[in-house]
Order: structure tokens, then sequence, then C-alpha cells
């Protein structure tokens, strides 16, 4: 099966950078320790 | 800095599985070996492999842009992650959840899109084509 086919739901680009920051912080871990927010204030 | 295209649309995919390795290609131009490679994941995991860190359900999710929800996709963030899992001899099944980003426009990170900088983000309609030559970026009907 191709992604195509598979399900799609839209999400906001603050899931995307949410999830981006959270690979970040496990690739660089030591910058980014797990107890701070990945975002302060997303408003 | 070079932005993703500000009218990507994103999405949440369910699931991305090893039946859908063969759809994916590496950055562009992230890693000059990955590119004289061709950037295809399955041939740059074949020739510059990486080892698997950690199994896919430990994963950050799996970020992928395109131009149509036919593919072809470039990993915009996993990609040392899916080479060590298409480099692995036997690893786990794969069944994530990742994000794909949707676009008309190029982008200097997706494989299939020309390199120059001045297209950034240049709308691709239907009426237009993009061609690449002589380091001048053409867009019109040709």
């Amino acid at each position: 099966m191709a992604l195509i086919d598979m399900d799609w739901t839209e999400i906001s680009i603050h899931n995307v950078i949410s999830e981006f920051l959270r690979a970040e912080r496990e690739s660089f871990g030591a910058l980014h320790p797990p107890w701070l927010p990945l975002i302060d204030s997303p408003i | 800095m070079i932005e993703i295209p500000s009218d990507t649309g994103w999405f949440e995919v369910e699931n991305l599985t090893e039946n859908e390795v063969d759809e994916l290609y590496v950055s562009a131009r992230h890693t000059p070996q990955w590119d004289q490679i061709g950037n295809k994941l399955t041939d740059v995991a074949k020739a510059a492999p990486e080892p698997l860190k950690a199994p896919p359900d430990k994963w950050a999710r799996i970020i992928l842009w395109g131009h149509t929800r036919a593919g072809p996709f470039s990993i915009f963030e996993g990609n040392h992650r899916l080479i060590g899992y298409a480099a692995a001899n036997s690893p786990a099944p794969l069944k994530i959840r990742v994000y794909v980003g949707l676009s008309t426009s190029l982008c200097f990170w997706h494989h299939a899109d020309p390199s120059l900088l001045l297209g950034q983000g240049v709308e691709m309609f239907n009426s237009r084509q993009v061609i690449a030559q002589n380091d001048w970026l053409l867009v019109g009907k040709f």
C-alpha cells in the first residue's frame, strides 16, 4: 500500500514545530533538558 | 535561512510502514554523498549505512514533505533514523504515524526540486513549468 492510501488528517503547524523540537531535544539532549517545555507560550 | 514554503499544508498520516519506505528520499542538499547517490532512501542506506539507535516506536515524529499525496516524499526530519532502519538487517516492523507537508511551491530541501535558492517558494501551477537551466530558473509556459 502507498502512503496516498493511508488516513490523512489535517493538523496545525504547531504540531509539526513541537515534534521537530522534540526530535532536536532527543538529538542534542544536553541543550534541551526534558523538564523544560518545548514551547513556552505557543499563543 | 532557507525555509519550508509558507503555503505548506500539514497532515498526520496513519501509518508509515516498511512497504512505503521505497517511496522516501532523504533531504536534498543536506549531505553531498546523499545527493551523489540520488537521495533515494534505500540506495543511500546501502551506500552510506548508519546504525539504528532506537526502535521506531521510540522515535520522535518523522516529518516528510512533497508536492502531492502521491509523493514522492523527502524526509525533512528523521533522515538518520530512517537510514538506520533501511540499513538494518532484521528491523522490527515499521508502523508509525508521520507528519507530511504538502505544497505546490518549490522547496530547496526537496530532492525533486531545483537547487537554486531563487526558486524557493515559487508556486507551480498546472499551466506553468519550472526549468533550471544554465544557473537560471525559468518559470512559464514552454
